[in-house]
């Protein structure tokens, strides 16, 4: 958590009734009792809506810190969908809040609406009418339940969204929540984007992959690659299947086969140009939740070579060859908390082609398990 | 005469309220006078009548006042303030037929001014409903109680309350019996919108400024979003819904008069006259519909069983009083064109309905969007365009959309905007609730945000259009939007077509 968080002052939660929500954030406006504590005049935020499902049964834990340091980043109206698993209430609860920071002397608020299973459905026609205009609206499911995407109040409230954010960190089962993104994708017309909190993780894999095995670096490597092998952390095969999504993506592989080998270790065999490509996935009992090492190898003049990428201590991305004269490398792998990632995800809110192409290969991976 | 930016000065004068213990009363007159009192407006000699059916003496008409001013006043109800208030409020029981009635009025009226504070001035306001304005106005010539308008040194006034008619034969008809009684020039037809900060303050906004109006035309202008959401029901007004209908009840009416400010030609001087004839010019210059035209361009609908802010409604022929099988509209959204030099092939988008997703009353203009060159080069992921949107209410402002680059070593472009609010800037106390604002200007004998007669009529016979279509072809069953949404799809696709969309307020 950054420092920069002690910057803020928080208003503890208030009940106020439903009907009574939206004089009560017009007033929070005009008597905003914060700016007398920061003794000048303070701005309202005014970058984004911000919706976030939670369950505390399947949230992050510490969700509201996370929400603040997401707000310092980007300013933004929080709805937060709270689901209280154990109530059997159909009558949702709004609860107001607000948060200051001084630094930059923004205020954004916080309405945390609570229902039951039984009244999730109110939700949407609550969220529709607490949504600041004419600013993006992204909903982050900040569960790690798969996405429910056949149910109405779910489709509902993701309308009301143009990104939909998820984190395939915290999925227990990966094949479903791949499967439950997609098909909510191919309910959207086109006009929503989804964004995995682990696709933005990856982009300094990406980025060293795409250097190190650079055409002007190492000639024919990535048209001439035969196997992958992907080793990751408790949590994070969704990830390794979108690195090799994107990788099967841009270098034209096709999906033929795909199987669970010694139940830690996947393997999918694809065809690329030149002929058959290995990629297989390893789950590590220990380690960080994260990508911990890949390994790419390809053929040259009949021998093997092998570009190996390792997570060290978190921090760094090490590179080192085999087969070819290269000397090791290594680029640092910025630190990210879960509030900078989703509040860097709020500015991109148009989509990432990528990363859409990348999961389309990952859903076929996930269906060719079951063949 | 007094304009926008002139000091008003109210003159002394008796408020006689037709209706004075109804709805509208309650609600927002007698709130609207108690804080024009303590803000020291009204003038030294000022008293008010209240001439209704209920029945009442002085003692209980000042308690029934307390009451709404405790509950609906914008500011505190103050026990010091209102007992030097209320002992200017009388109230007349009164039958609207019964010539007794007037003459108990006019006895009233004697003893008040007998008093000379009022200087005999006399303002009528009848906030009754429109079947009952010429029969009123009648009465009140035959009781003798109107001053005429030239060669007496008193003045008699009148304020009418939309709606004037519910087409144009009985605008007319209106309009003909109250000018069989009072010249034009006593007549304010009132229509609150008016009276409200922004909507006076859009003609402040372009032409107080000079970035606005340069770019106000068809050369940079995309097209002008309208939208009037109500989040309520037909409520305790179910039997004057049903034969109104939203295009008459709020299009005809309310919108046509933001149109008419947002599209009007600059004035060259704040005259009450010359700005209702730049309006009036407006309404001529819109684009008569076809019958066709009404079933392309026009959408209504009414709204089902939904859920509002969380809670369970009904749909709208489940609601009491009204028929299960009822085609009144609930919804209206349409497509029209303003056919003058500057305005020439803008769209104009229109809406309005009752249960929609949340009270909102919003003009949008939205700016032709920059050449795909440069930063606008992704035909996948264009530009937002610039916005500049006009809020009426609930808190009043403007805020423009623009595009800024986010802070980083890539060019990544977001929409940002910039926020004006009148409760947030000036204080909440600062903004007048729009009949406060009004009433003053009757006092001052100010028409200017009032409408004139051919105003009025020439909106009804613009509506009278799309209402002659749509008795041609009467439905069985108009089309359905849940209550808490912003509409039924139909209205969708009708901006849809034409590659634009609705803005989500």
């Amino acid at each position: 958590m950054s420092s920069e968080v002690h910057h803020y002052i928080s208003h503890p939660p208030r009940p106020v009734p439903l009907e009574a929500l939206e004089d009560e954030l017009i007033k929070l406006w005009r008597h905003p009792e914060q700016a007398q504590e920061l003794g000048t005049h303070a701005v309202r935020a005014c970058m984004a809506n911000l919706i976030v499902f939670y369950s505390p049964a399947h949230g992050p834990a510490d969700l509201d810190k996370t929400l603040i340091e997401t707000v310092q980043r980007h300013p933004s109206r929080l709805i937060i969908l709270q689901e209280e698993a154990d109530s059997g209430s159909i009558h949702p609860e709004a609860l107001v809040s607000t948060h200051l920071d001084q630094s930059h002397q923004v205020f954004c608020e916080q309405i945390t609406l609570r229902a039951g299973q039984n009244g999730l459905e109110r939700f949407p026609s609550l969220v529709t009418g607490l949504l600041l205009e004419d600013l993006p609206t992204s909903l982050w499911w900040a569960s790690s339940k798969p996405l429910p995407h056949s149910q109405i109040w779910f489709l509902e409230t993701s309308r009301l969204a143009s990104q939909l954010i998820y984190d395939s960190f915290t999925w227990q089962d990966a094949r479903q929540g791949i499967r439950a993104v997609t098909q909510w994708l191919s309910s959207t017309e086109g006009d929503q984007t989804a964004a995995d909190l682990a696709w933005r993780r990856l982009k300094p894999w990406r980025r060293v992959i795409a250097q190190a095995l650079d055409p002007a670096l190492v000639p024919s490597a990535l048209e001439s690659i035969v196997r992958v092998s992907i080793k990751h952390g408790p949590h994070a095969l969704p990830q390794a299947w979108l690195l090799a999504g994107w990788m099967a993506h841009l270098l034209g592989w096709q999906l033929k086969s795909g199987k669970v080998a010694l139940g830690v270790e996947i393997v999918w065999q694809f065809e690329s140009k030149t002929g058959s490509v290995s990629v297989a996935c390893c789950r590590l009992t220990e380690g960080e939740y994260a990508l911990l090492e890949t390994a790419i190898a390809w053929q040259r003049g009949g021998r093997t070579c092998q570009a190996r990428f390792r997570a060290d201590d978190s921090t760094r991305i090490t590179v080192d060859y085999e087969g070819v004269e290269l000397k090791p490398r290594s680029v640092v792998l910025p630190q990210r908390t879960l509030g900078a990632l989703v509040a860097r995800q709020l500015s991109d809110f148009s989509g990432d082609p990528l990363f859409e192409q990348a999961l389309g290969v990952a859903r076929e991976m996930a269906d060719a398990l079951e063949q | 005469m007094a304009g926008l930016e002139k000091a008003l000065v109210p003159q002394p004068c008796t408020l006689i309220i037709f209706g004075g213990s109804g709805d509208l009363s309650r609600r927002k007159l007698l709130p609207a006078l108690y804080n024009l009192a303590l803000d020291g407006h009204l003038p030294a000699g000022f008293e008010v009548i209240g001439f209704a059916r209920s029945e009442m003496d002085d003692a209980k008409y000042r308690s029934f006042a307390c009451e709404a001013v405790q509950k609906f006043s914008r500011r505190p109800y103050d026990a010091a303030h209102w007992a030097e208030f209320e002992r200017a409020l009388h109230y007349q029981t009164a039958s609207f037929d019964d010539p007794k009635s007037y003459q108990a009025l006019k006895s009233r009226l004697d003893e008040i001014e007998a008093r000379g504070a009022t200087l005999g001035n006399r303002i009528f306001y009848l906030a009754i409903p429109p079947s009952f304005i010429g029969l009123c106005a009648r009465q009140l010539k035959e009781a003798g109680l109107v001053h005429p308008a030239k060669g007496a040194e008193q003045f008699s006034r009148i304020i009418v309350e939309k709606p004037l008619g519910h087409d144009l034969e009985s605008a007319r008809k209106i309009n003909d019996e109250l000018a069989h009684v009072f010249d034009e020039s006593q007549i304010y037809r009132i229509d609150h919108y008016l009276g409200k900060e922004t909507v006076q303050n859009i003609l402040v906004m372009r032409f107080g400024n000079s970035i606005f109006e340069p770019l106000w035309d068809e050369k940079h202008i995309d097209h002008v979003q309208i939208t009037v959401a109500e989040e309520e029901g037909v409520g305790t007004r179910a039997g004057y819904y049903e034969e109104a209908g939203a295009l008459r009840d709020i299009v005809q009416n309310h919108i046509l008069q933001l149109l008419c400010m947002v599209a009007m030609e600059p004035p060259y001087v704040m005259d009450p006259e010359v700005i209702r004839s730049h309006k009036l010019e407006v309404l001529r210059c819109l684009r008569p519909f076809t019958p066709q035209d009404v079933e392309r361009y026009v959408v209504r609908a009414q709204y089902s069983a939904g859920f509002c802010r969380g809670l369970p409604v009904v749909g709208y022929r489940q609601e009491k009083c009204l028929k299960i099988d009822s085609t009144t509209e609930t919804y209206v959204a349409l497509r029209t064109f303003v056919d003058n030099w500057r305005w020439a092939g803008v769209p104009f988008y229109l809406r309005t309905g009752k249960r929609m997703a949340k009270r909102a009353t919003e003009i949008t203009v939205q700016f032709k969007n920059v050449p795909r060159v440069l930063f606008n080069v992704d035909a996948t992921n264009p530009l937002e365009p610039n916005v500049l949107a006009i809020r009426i209410q609930p808190d009043e402002g403007i805020s423009l959309r623009i595009s800024a680059k986010l802070t980083g070593a890539r060019v990544r472009i977001y929409p940002v905007k910039m926020d004006f609010r009148y409760g947030t800037t000036f204080g909440a106390d600062a903004t007048p609730e729009a009949y406060e604002r009004l009433i003053l200007d009757v006092m001052a004998g100010d028409p200017t945000l009032f409408m004139r007669r051919d105003e009025v009529e020439a909106a009804w016979q613009w509506i009278d259009l799309v209402q002659e279509a749509w008795q041609q072809k009467a439905p069985e069953r108009l089309p359905e939007y849940a209550a808490g949404t912003w509409g039924p799809p139909e209205a969708d696709r009708l901006i849809e077509s034409d590659g634009r969309r609705w803005r989500t307020l």
